[in-house]
This record gives C-alpha cells, structure tokens and sequence, in this order.
C-alpha cells in the first residue's frame, strides 16, 4: 500500500478500539480459511477499499448465504482472546431477511459483529469477488503484524446494494437526513459520476440482477429529493439524470 | 458520572433511535475520549415495531456490552415506558415523551416528562429530529457526555444541507432539560 499511516483506512477507526478492529479482522481472516461462507459488507467495506474518510464507530457486517450457514460459523471454535457475546435471544428473521447480532472484543474494545443473511445478495456480492479477488492486506501496528485476508463487497456493488436498500426506502419516505445509506450513497455517487465504466458497470448488473427499472426509481428518486436531504450542495447533471432515465427504454 | 452508565432509547420503528444511540456512542468514545458500545437487539418485542437501543458508556473499559442496570431510560412511546421502566435502577432517569407517554408506574426513579415529540415537530418543522431533541435533553439531564462532544459527533453524521436543523434541535433539548432541572420532577402517576 502506499497511503501514510494517516490517510490509511485503520486511521478512521477510533484509536482506543483500533488494535480491536484488527485483531478481529485478523481472527475473521482465519475463521474464514475454515468456512469461506460470508462476505463483509456494510460501511466498513466502504472504508477498506478506501472509499470512506470520516471517523464513526464502525461496525462489521458479515453477509451469509444462508441460516444455516451463520449456524455452522457460530459454532467454529474461536480465539482463546477473544470475547464474543450474543445481543440477540434469537435471530430475526423475516421474508428477506436473517440477522443475528453480536459483540466482539480483544481487550474489552468492543465492536458489534451483526450477521445477516440474503441469499439474493450473497451471490451478487460474491461474483464480482470470485472475479476480482479478496480485500489482502498485512497491516503493521504496535510491532505487530497482522494478515487480513478477507472477501469484502466492492464499493460499485454497494453502491447498488445501498441505492436499494429497504432501509433507504424507509429513510427517503420519512426525509431522514440523517440516513447513513444515503451517506454512502452520495459519497459514491460524487466519486464515480464523471467515470462512464461506472455507470456502465451497474446498469448491467442491476440487469443481471433483475433490478434495473427499480435501481433507476430508485436513483431517480434520491437526487430528486436530494435538497430536501440536505444534499442540495452536490450537483447531479441533467445528462445524469437523461441517462437513468433512458435505462430501461 | 459512575464508572458505567447505560442507556436504554426506547420507542418504536422510524423514531431513529438506533441512529441517536451511535451518535450518543461515539460522542463519548471520538470525542470525550470515553469507552462506550453501541447496540440493538432484537427480541419478541422487535417484531410488534418497537424498537430499543442501548449505549454504555464508562471512563474504564467496559467488562459485559450489554445493559444489566439502566440508569437512564428514554420512551417516546407508551408500549416502550411499560416495557422498560421496571428494569431502571432506583434513582436512575426516566425521560418520558410528555404527548406519547400518559402513564408512568410508581418507582423510584426521577421522571421527567418533556415535550420531545411536539418540540421536533412544532418548533423544528420536523417530526423526525425528535432522535436529536432526544439527545439534547438526555444530555442536559445526565452530563453523560459533554455538550460539545455531542454537537461535533452530530455534525460529523450530518450532511451540510441540514446542519442547522439538527443544531437547532440538539440545542432544543439542551434547554428542556435546563428547563426541567429547575423545576420540580414531575410525579409519577
């Protein structure tokens, strides 16, 4: 990597859970050597590849094709060090939907570990890591050297993934300036809005994915409402919105 | 402020009470240099629309992340104050949404009941800043965090469009609370 120790990704992890935030990573790495059964997703897929610059209390999504898979992982003996305590009675599951969340720590810094499963979305995340590959990285801290070796969602999939989410419905309906999705979205967007490999990129995937004429609604809809959002200040060209337009035509 | 504290925001779907949690969460952990976790839960309860997020925060490092003993609970909904105020600690806080919440059970704990709801939606211009009124007036009632720790982790969540909205509400329940620590605790009833 050539980013400064300053501009690297593990500087937006505040520093009292920082060494935490690795360790689990690091733990996640081996576990998933095991069982290569999640993707992880979520902001902080974001802020692996780079794409995200502010400090939050981050949080570790992991994405599963299946209960039963979250199951089998549970039950994988961990790290003697390592602290994990269920926040759940039971998973929450719904038609979409299975969740399970937790908390994990080294050093009693906690960090929640929310597991989930989608079984649409497991496989949309996890061709596009079969054909680019996994997040690889040894990181140096404190004297330490931790290997991380993790398959993380890319940041053009998640920005389809956001763009969708039944979260984010919620979040324009009640005009929710405060919605992270919305966040993620906007930060993408002024990223990759003047790259037409972008654009190309997630008309054909939301078209493999059976989800193209809602993807554009659904664009279509959050830079409309976009002052009322708070995010009057980013420019959304009309030749963008020409071009959502004419994705299902 | 003790060792631990914890904090229980507690009413239904689409109040933003997560999002108040991980604001609350990481202005004691960024910004006043605290320890704190963030969490949700989800139990039977989640399946009717309530909704309830719980931080803890401690100036020493926090042993078990979830609420044993609460010492602040927040309800903006009636189902919520029923469901939770039995498990407040004797002389912790209870802050009670003065529209949503009409009975309130005999304890010992402080009540407060402020007008959350009505001062996001009549006196901000909208109903959704109740979360950042919420947070105003928690904060002004326990000093759990500072108030400048909790204005820079709501600003670092905020996009630049709605800055002053959210500062307006923050600074709304602030003054509640000032308000309500002058006069006399409501009695529970």
């Amino acid at each position: 990597m050539s980013l400064s120790a300053d501009q690297h990704w593990y500087s937006y992890v505040n520093e009292k859970y920082r060494l935490s935030m690795l360790l689990i990573l690091e733990e996640l790495s081996r576990l998933r050597a095991i069982q290569d059964s999640f993707i992880l997703v979520g902001g902080l897929s974001l802020l692996l590849w780079g794409r995200l610059q502010h400090r939050v209390l981050w949080d570790i999504d992991l994405l599963f094709l299946d209960k039963f898979s979250i199951l089998k992982f549970l039950a994988l003996p961990k790290d003697p060090q390592l602290d994990v305590v269920s926040l759940d009675d039971e998973f929450a599951e719904s038609e979409t939907i299975v969740s399970f969340h937790t908390a994990w720590s080294f050093n009693a810094r906690w960090v929640n570990l929310d597991y989930l499963s989608r079984a649409n979305w497991y496989y949309f995340h996890k061709s596009t890591i079969d054909r680019q590959g996994d997040f690889e990285e040894i990181v140096e801290w404190e004297g330490r050297e931790m290997y991380i070796k993790l398959p993380v969602a890319y940041p053009w999939d998640m920005f389809i993934e956001k763009s969708l989410s039944p979260r984010l419905e919620n979040d324009l309906s009640s005009v929710n300036d405060l919605s992270y999705d919305l966040r993620h979205v906007f930060i993408l967007f002024e990223q990759e809005k003047e790259n037409p490999q972008f654009w190309q990129y997630i008309r054909r995937k939301a078209e493999e994915f059976s989800r193209l004429l809602e993807l554009k609604q659904r664009l279509l809809w959050i830079f409309s409402q976009r002052e009322r959002l708070g995010y009057g200040h980013i420019a959304v060209a009309d030749s963008v919105i020409h071009q959502i337009g004419k994705w299902d035509l | 402020m003790g060792k631990r504290y914890e904090v229980r925001l507690s009413g239904e779907g689409g109040q933003g009470l997560i999002l108040a949690g991980v604001i609350l969460a990481e202005a004691a952990a960024i910004y006043d240099n605290k320890n704190a976790i963030q969490t949700q839960s989800y139990g039977p309860e989640a399946r009717g629309g309530a909704c309830k997020s719980e931080v803890i925060i401690s100036e020493d490092e926090i042993d078990y992340p979830k609420a044993t003993r609460i010492d602040l609970l927040l309800a903006l909904t009636q189902e919520a104050c029923d469901r939770y105020a039995g498990e407040l600690k004797q002389e912790g806080i209870l802050v009670a949404d003065s529209f949503a919440v009409e009975r309130i059970p005999k304890d010992h704990f402080k009540v407060f009941r402020l007008p959350i709801i009505e001062t996001a939606r009549d006196r901000i211009g909208k109903t959704i800043v109740a979360n950042i009124v919420a947070l105003g007036a928690i904060i002004g009632l326990s000093g759990i965090v500072s108030p400048d720790a909790m204005e820079k982790a709501l600003m670092a969540r905020v996009p630049k469009g709605t800055e002053d909205l959210n500062l307006r509400a923050l600074a709304a329940g602030f003054e509640m609370a000032a308000k309500a620590k002058e006069g006399p605790e409501f009695p529970a009833r």
